[in-house]
């Protein structure tokens, strides 16, 4: 009756011992799964499962942040390099001014190399925010991420996104951004993973920070600075994203090398 | 046989419970300051930002299913299972306890890069529950 074909394929789906191919049905889909009381209940439960996953999304994770993770080894707080360090370049910026941004791209990582790797000169940073209520928020939320021990990492990716158009204040750093932006420093930065999420919302939620953040700008107006960038290369004031070229001299003048 | 596997089930769900509900206290009453010996950070873990799903915390998630888990082994060993309805649920309930657990994992190995000893029990717990319920995925199993 079976054509060799035929008995070679029945075989393939199941022989008995003796090479005998065994009756075969042909269930549907549902009925091979165990019909639908069994799949009801799974598919329910994916689906409940996959809602969950959705949910589980960190809060306030927007699209578009670019965040390169750059080194930070001997930082304590805001201040970065070694402590017994000759000269002392503090640096007042507003994360959302286009200058403050220039100088964090162009010439911060030079500067950092040169003098602040080498042990030559601390870099320290105060927040000045003076461009607004965007401004403010970063500010209180860079010293929120201070708190948690990750202040560079969170300064590195606030000016990493700050907007290539030089807008201010239109989402850039709104609450939600700024609590994303933690949270892709702590995806990037093992060193973070101590970073609590909770702890960090609720400071920026509660302003923790705003006092600190007014007393570092109260710093910088009794240091005479009135604009961003400003620094103070051991005492002497240099406004302005200036170049390389005029902080190896100030330093040099300030006695580092 | 039957009556063993439900059994199995039954102090695995308690089992799980015990941990979920130590994790669900932590988190809702003491901040995620949990007790995590020397394996792992279970405060990272328990502090991150996907410790909760729409403000609950994963973990009273779990006490859930394993309660709910619990019940269903109780209620199939009082013979209330006629229908076969619950040994499919106490099934499907621990594959998404198993697929949830997995993106769990994940997680905490590459996103939140630490590793709670408390979770990973619970999802061995979960994989545990899901081998010994798979025979009631076959339609031809017997009831409970």
């Amino acid at each position: 009756m079976s054509t060799p074909r035929r008995r070679r394929r029945s075989g393939e789906r199941g022989t008995d011992p003796q090479g005998h191919s065994s009756p075969s049905r042909s269930p549907n889909w549902i009925d091979r799964f165990g019909g639908l009381r069994l799949v009801l209940p799974v598919a329910a439960v994916l689906v409940a499962v996959v809602t969950l996953i959705w949910l589980n999304r960190p809060a306030g994770q927007p699209e578009g942040i670019a965040f390169t993770p750059l080194s930070h080894p001997d930082a304590v707080g805001r201040i970065e390099g070694n402590s017994d360090a000759p000269v002392r370049v503090v640096m007042y910026a507003d994360y959302q001014c286009p200058h403050c941004g220039a100088f964090f791209r162009e010439t911060e990582p030079a500067l950092r190399k040169e003098f602040v790797d080498t042990g030559i000169a601390t870099i320290q940073f105060v927040n000045f925010p003076i461009l607004g209520a965007e401004s403010v928020r970063a500010a209180e939320a860079s010293a929120c991420a201070d708190v948690q021990g990750f202040f560079w990492q969170y300064h590195d990716v606030l000016f990493q996104n700050q907007p290539a158009d030089g807008r201010e204040n239109v989402g850039a750093y709104s609450v939600d951004r700024l609590k994303a932006y933690a949270r892709t420093v702590e995806s990037a930065v093992p060193s973070t993973a101590t970073f609590d999420a909770a702890e960090f919302d609720a400071c920026v939620d509660s302003r923790a920070t705003s006092e600190e953040v007014q007393d570092q700008l109260a710093d910088g107006k009794a240091n005479k600075v009135t604009s961003t960038p400003s620094f103070l290369v051991n005492g002497t004031l240099i406004a302005g994203a200036q170049s390389l070229d005029t902080f190896r001299d100030a330093i040099r003048r300030a006695g580092g090398g | 046989m039957h009556s063993h596997r439900v059994d199995a089930i039954a102090v695995l769900a308690a089992v799980g419970c015990l941990v979920a509900g130590y994790l669900s206290f932590e988190a809702l009453f003491r901040d995620g300051a949990v007790a995590c010996g020397p394996l792992g950070d279970c405060h990272a873990v328990q502090s991150s930002g996907y410790a909760k799903v729409a403000g609950v915390p994963v973990a009273v998630l779990g006490l859930l299913m394993y309660a709910a888990l619990l019940a269903l082994a109780i209620s199939r060993r009082l013979g209330m299972d006629r229908s076969g309805l619950l040994r499919t649920w106490a099934f499907a309930l621990a594959l998404g306890g198993v697929l949830y657990s997995a993106y769990l994992t994940y997680v905490e190995l590459f996103v939140v890069h630490a590793v709670c000893a408390w979770c990973v029990t619970s999802a061995v717990i979960v994989a545990a529950i899901l081998i010994t319920s798979l025979p009631d995925a076959r339609p031809t199993t017997g009831r409970g």
